[in-house]
């Protein structure tokens, strides 16, 4: 709960009135740019967990997880019964969103929330996660947990494929959940989430509407693996008719059993979807339809919704309360809501810890105790929140803000000298040329004014670094190949604390920076196996304390801020937690009133 | 003339060889791959050797790079222009798409960049030193210091909040609907015509001048022709020959304006589908867009150049 009211206090705290002018005037092609690379849904093994190894841990855990269930459905509730008051979930109109799909559909291969906003309306989840990571039922209940190895999932009989051939309607199985989850791990190099399951033994059909998951060895997030945005079940039917390489091609291939079918799409231009009659959630969706815009240039973007030939300002990564305030502005305070969106995704400095003089951890800890990060956070126009290693989105493992500015190197004023002079101490211990530090890489121009605010911060304690500017693409490519001494870029998303797991382990597939140590090894490794979660929560906060306090071996500052706009006729948005911001639940939204445009 | 153009097009083809060399070379200096792209981007957190060798195999790129130009020349040859990394899409298909958009929208801009460029030069030339004449040199500055992609967001933003207008939406096809796509072309293509149109006008007010004092043209005023009469049969004519060759120009700014004007308005052609593959490091879209593109500023070039004969039958081509 104190999450959710964190991102309330966002929203109404860090929203100001900028012109529309101001807004439109930023560049599209660098929104496109930081889509492509911050929208990335990267995360390998960060769940959530909803399942414990003991039988009285297992029915806690059940309970809480059932608990928050719960809480969310009736807040839900509560906010259908408010529209309610003005008549209640109502049937009809097309929902029109700005969304770019990029051409790519496979649930498998797609990577960003462009095609998760657009053509995945078309497919669904065993389990989702709902507002704050809560693992929810979908096509499946929520699985049996037999012991730690083991899980059980039931599949609704009310879950049927689109009517559309080769599927025709028929049940959705415990086969094709099998078939849904196996096919990520196809031996096929453009199949990005291959891994995922890695620790997974097998996925076994026990009957028609059961499936069984066996895993190989403990692994707390493997629910939450199950029930991220990406998780959504593509059939066999289908690749058989129309080849594997058509479902991340063929717009006609989409068949999935999602609140919407396709019905038609002009690359880049509109992509139209049709409400699903058969769908398992009865009475819903609401809409009749979706519509889709291919717009990709801001000022576009924000006439249109302010013209009113799109419902949603901004529904995908392009969240920005800049843009809020700007249509606001426009259409008044009342026409437009603005709701954050909990995502996992942010800015950060990687710094290669097997280059001088990043080596001596003393080093690092003062760089992290020297960087201002009121002033960098400062910069993005209430697009960022500080953050530590933890996304504050991930509760309750994440920091709030307000934690984080008790703790060295977050703080201000007085208290911000005295984290400069401990700075100079470490560094004038650890002997290090304060002149001969490596230049550091930034993703230019996103992070340029970053990277400004960080140089002058540095030199508040003698470090005297230059910048170098590269662009997006090499960027990647040297944080990708280790070739940087530090680097600015995003900071990829996850659902669940044991991302640090994946960033940092001295086998951790992001750990760009090569860190390597046993002690937080340890840690990661058992956060992995304790379904527990005060437990986990325990090891995470010593594990996100001793990087801040000794290791250092990523500069954390800030996680993103997502305000999703849409026009106050639309009723029952639901924010979707996730690294991507995809905003994937439409099903329970309605229009109140039906606009002109949109019937 | 016909042994001159026989010889141009025989360099055509050595011409667009080199060019394949030159765009196929530079696209693959550009920092960063289609490999890191996907590795960073997408799912990194196994992404080892292997991974990386399976995907440039995947994509052809684990060949010597000459060898992968001789396959690439060679299928683009055979008129295999290849499939979009990104989409897997026919990169043909595409074109065929968005190469009516993007030719709708350049006719459009030389439409009003001629007469338009033309015309005030002209004018501006005839009424030299008046009013007039300054507040067009005004103008046409104004228009050759203002980059076309604020003057885009200006044209979406103002309307929208002087009478809360935007252009209407999705792109609608000329055939489909000629009048909404008229109204949705327009506006892009006249903010694709004005920065060419102030640099035809300024060539074509100072040649104008030039012109107009030679001593035909004072023969022409003394025989009593009216003013009309003498600047466009007398004048207009001999000041067109710099002009046809800017006028060649404007397809190759007019394709680099539209990978901006199509941005912004959400058009569908060409210049977004470049703005789209550079992005995504899509290079097999990339290498035949620049590619097909270069070959036909040669031609027009070879047109242009032909073109001059009309003008002045002084001019031979030996």
């Amino acid at each position: 709960m104190s999450e959710r009211n964190y991102w309330q206090r966002m929203r109404s705290n860090q929203l100001s009135r900028r012109s529309l002018l101001r807004a439109s005037a930023r560049a599209g092609v660098g929104a496109a740019g930081l889509a492509l690379v911050g929208c990335g849904d990267d995360d390998d093994d960060n769940q959530q967990t909803a399942a414990q190894a003991e039988p009285d841990q297992q029915a806690e855990q059940q309970a809480q997880v059932v608990q928050q269930q719960e809480a969310s459905q009736q807040e839900q509730q509560a906010a259908v019964a408010q529209a309610q008051s003005s008549g209640g979930p109502k049937r009809g109109g097309n929902v029109r969103i700005v969304m770019s799909d990029g051409g790519i559909f496979d649930p498998a291969i797609a990577i960003h929330g462009g095609t998760y906003a657009g053509v995945h309306q078309i497919y669904d989840w065993l389990n989702y996660l709902d507002e704050g990571f809560v693992i929810t039922d979908g096509m499946a209940e929520l699985p049996e947990v037999v012991d730690e190895l083991n899980f059980v999932y039931t599949i609704k009989p009310n879950v049927f494929w689109h009517d559309k051939p080769p599927l025709d309607g028929r049940q959705f199985t415990a086969e094709d959940a099998v078939f849904g989850l196996e096919r990520f791990g196809f031996d096929n190099p453009e199949f990005v989430f291959k891994d995922r399951f890695s620790l997974i033994d097998k996925f076994e059909a026990t009957d028609e509407l059961t499936m069984r998951v066996q895993a190989k060895e403990v692994f707390s997030p493997i629910l939450s693996a199950i029930a991220e945005d990406n998780m959504l079940m593509v059939s066999r039917d289908a690749v058989d008719a129309f080849g594997d390489g058509a479902i991340s091609t063929d717009f006609e291939a989409q068949i999935g059993t999602g609140a919407m079918m396709g019905a038609s799409r002009e690359p880049e231009v509109e992509l139209r979807l049709e409400r699903n009659p058969n769908y398992y959630k009865e009475g819903q969706p609401y809409f009749d339809g979706y519509v889709g815009l291919g717009l990709v240039d801001d000022a576009i973007r924000i006439a249109a919704f302010v013209n009113g030939q799109t419902d949603f300002l901004n529904y995908q990564w392009f969240g920005r309360p800049v843009d809020l305030d700007s249509a606001r502005a426009e259409l008044g305070e009342d026409a437009v809501t603005g709701v954050a969106n909990p995502v996992t995704y942010g800015m950060a400095t990687h710094i290669h810890c097997e280059v001088e003089p990043y080596t001596d951890p003393r080093v690092r800890t003062a760089v992290h105790l020297a960087t201002d990060r009121e002033q960098l956070i400062a910069l993005s126009l209430g697009e960022l929140v500080i953050g530590g290693p933890i996304a504050v989105a991930i509760a309750p493992y994440g920091r709030t803000e307000d934690e984080l500015r008790q703790l060295p190197g977050y703080r201000s004023g007085d208290l911000r000298q005295e984290d400069l002079a401990e700075s100079r101490n470490m560094l004038d211990a650890a002997g290090v040329d304060l002149g001969g530090f490596p230049p550091m890489d930034i993703w230019a121009p996103d992070a340029s004014d970053y990277a400004q605010v960080l140089q002058q911060n540095l030199r508040e304690v003698g470090i005297d670094i230059g910048i170098n500017e590269l662009t997006t693409a090499d960027a990647l490519a040297a944080r990708q190949n280790r070739e940087f001494s530090m680097v600015m870029l995003g900071q990829q998303g996850a659902s669940d604390p044991d991302l640090l797991y994946n960033d940092l382990h001295t086998t951790g597939g992001q750990n760009y920076g090569n860190f390597s140590n046993p002690e937080f090894d340890a840690l990661v490794e058992k956060g992995r196996s304790v379904f527990d979660v005060q437990e986990r929560e325990a090891i995470y906060n010593e594990a996100q304390d001793r990087l801040l306090n000794e290791w250092n071996p990523r500069l954390y500052w800030s996680w993103s801020t997502v305000i999703v706009a849409f026009r106050s006729y639309l009723k029952g948005f639901r924010p979707t937690p996730g690294p991507t911001a995809s905003n994937a639940i439409l099903w329970g939204m309605w229009f109140d009133e039906v606009p002109d445009g949109a019937a | 003339m016909r042994a001159y153009v026989f010889r141009r097009m025989l360099l055509l083809p050595i011409t667009v060889l080199l060019l394949s060399i030159f765009v196929f070379g530079l696209i693959r200096l550009v920092p960063g791959s289609v490999i890191d792209a996907r590795l960073s981007a997408g799912f990194p957190g196994t992404a080892d050797a292997d991974d990386r060798a399976k995907l440039e195999a995947h994509f052809g790129l684990d060949k010597p790079v000459h060898i992968q130009y001789v396959n690439w020349i060679g299928q683009v040859f055979s008129g295999d222009l290849g499939t979009s990394w990104l989409t897997k899409e026919s990169i043909l298909d595409n074109f065929g798409r968005r190469m009516p958009v993007t030719v709708e929208l350049l006719v459009l801009t030389l439409l009003i960049y001629i007469p338009l460029g033309i015309g005030t030069g002209v004018w501006s030339a005839v009424r030299q030193n008046r009013a007039d004449d300054y507040s067009i040199r005004f103008v046409t500055i104004l228009f050759l210091a203002i980059p076309n992609f604020w003057l885009a967001t200006l044209v979406v933003v103002i309307p929208l909040v002087l009478w809360g207008y935007a252009p209407p939406l999705p792109y609608q096809q000329l055939w489909e609907d000629p009048g909404k796509n008229l109204i949705q072309m327009i506006v892009p293509a006249v903010v694709a015509a004005l920065a060419g149109a102030a640099v035809l006008g300024r060539v074509a007010r100072s040649e104008m001048l030039e012109v107009l004092r030679q001593d035909y043209v004072r023969t022409a005023y003394a025989k009593g022709l009216a003013a009309r009469i003498v600047v466009t049969r007398h004048a207009l004519r001999n000041t067109m020959i710099p002009l046809i060759t800017l006028i060649g120009l404007v397809f190759a700014t007019g394709v680099a304006g539209s990978v901006i004007v199509e941005q912004v308005f959400a058009i569908p052609g060409m210049g977004r589908y470049l703005v789209q593959s550079l992005l995504t490091n899509d290079l097999p879209v990339v290498q035949v867009w620049m590619l097909i593109f270069g070959a036909a500023f040669v031609l027009v070039n070879l047109l242009v150049d032909l073109s001059y004969g009309m003008f002045d039958p002084r001019i031979r081509f030996q």
